[in-house]
């Protein structure tokens, strides 16, 4: 029983095919609740595009073998985890991680959230001003011109 | 290539990284330079604003073991307040402190008979922050703020032997922190080394007088 891997499929919203070992699908709350409740060998996912979905099982194969083997020497230690998620997260462009966000919310997969959050974050503090950062993440600002005047005067002892 | 934008500014159904998203991405940037967000989008500003976003600040700092910190209020001149932390240690050597930016908010009682003329001497106690206030024709009283509620009340009224406060400086009206009550000490009379501390206690609408002299 131990041995014998339980394959799941899942299938993504443009109808890309992923099969995936039970644990790593149990890697996502909200997997592991629709695979204990219906529990066909096939799933769609509506939600989520075939290229979101293939970093999304991607990065839950390597952390679901991590927690296997924890105990494990020959496994990845805490620290090679951290540079795999490093070089996970540097090859991604920004709208990649965006839909990752939305994908990890949806899935509920609290680690990928949190991985892609401090990614956005980090963009976000390695700008110089609030207009390098519209720029970097394409926001248009809502403010007039005079609202957004008043905010920095309001606020400019927080720039120096 | 034109990247696909984060659309953070408006409340549109299409939004790509919904608002309690954004939340979560905003609640990972430094709290020294959250500030500076604000300026970005008016609804960065709100997130940055809100009560939610500000609690989740505080519970994080609450897991850690905290060392003293100060509260500091800034009073402004459209009778609105700005709460500011001490984001290290008062017992660290360093003789600067960075300070984070907790909320800014707009006096309610300002339209009522509860003009706040000033603000000093605000300490936190479970979440609360005491400061006094000029309310009505020549009271004045302790003031409760309710951090998590954000919901200001009166402690309570400041009596006539406390009068003095009035025409004493900024300076010599602190509020204390005296063995978990929220006590006033004034030093009423010029030449006499006493200091009077009144003490409130908590839940009774009055205060214990004690009198301590120094020598």
């Amino acid at each position: 029983m131990e041995n014998e891997k339980k394959m799941i499929t899942l299938k993504s919203s443009d109808d890309v095919t992923f099969e995936v070992e039970e644990a790593v699908v149990l890697e996502s709350q909200f997997l592991s609740h629709l695979v204990q409740d219906c529990p066909a060998p096939e799933h769609k996912i509506k939600e989520v595009t075939g290229k979101i979905l293939s970093k999304v099982v991607e990065y839950c194969e390597k952390h679901v073998v991590v927690v296997v083997d924890g105990g494990d020497s020959s496994s990845s230690s805490g620290d090679d985890l951290k540079k795999w998620d490093d070089k996970f997260i540097k090859e991604m462009d920004l709208s990649t991680v965006y839909d990752l966000i939305a994908a990890a919310n949806y899935l509920n997969i609290q680690a990928l959230l949190d991985l892609m959050c401090q990614r956005v974050a980090d963009v976000i503090t390695a700008c110089k001003d609030h207009k390098e950062i519209r720029e970097t993440l394409g926001i248009v600002s809502d403010y007039t011109a005079e609202e957004e005047a008043e905010v920095l005067k309001e606020n400019e002892w927080a720039f120096d | 290539m034109r990247r696909r934008s984060l659309r953070l500014c408006n409340k549109r159904k299409t939004d790509v990284v919904p608002l309690d998203l954004q939340n979560e991405i905003l609640s990972r940037l430094p709290a020294k330079s959250l500030v500076r967000f604000m300026v970005v989008s008016n609804s960065w500003q709100e997130i940055i604003r809100s009560k939610s976003f500000i609690r989740s600040f505080n519970f994080r700092s609450l897991t850690q073991p905290q060392p003293l910190r100060f509260l500091l209020a800034l009073h402004d001149t459209d009778l609105s307040c700005r709460f500011f932390s001490s984001s290290s240690s008062l017992l660290s050597s360093s003789t600067s402190i960075s300070t984070t930016f907790l909320s800014k908010i707009t006096f309610p009682l300002r339209r009522a008979s509860y003009p706040s003329y000033y603000v000093n001497g605000l300490i936190n106690m479970d979440g609360f922050v005491y400061y006094i206030a000029y309310t009505g024709a020549g009271t004045m009283s302790l003031m409760r703020f309710d951090l998590n509620s954000e919901k200001i009340d009166i402690f309570a009224r400041v009596s006539e032997e406390m009068k003095a406060l009035r025409y004493l400086d900024n300076g010599s009206r602190t509020l204390i922190n005296y063995h978990g009550k929220v006590a006033i000490a004034i030093h009423t009379y010029q030449g006499l080394s006493t200091i009077d501390l009144f003490v409130f206690e908590a839940g009774k609408q009055d205060y214990n007088l004690q009198r301590e002299v120094f020598r």
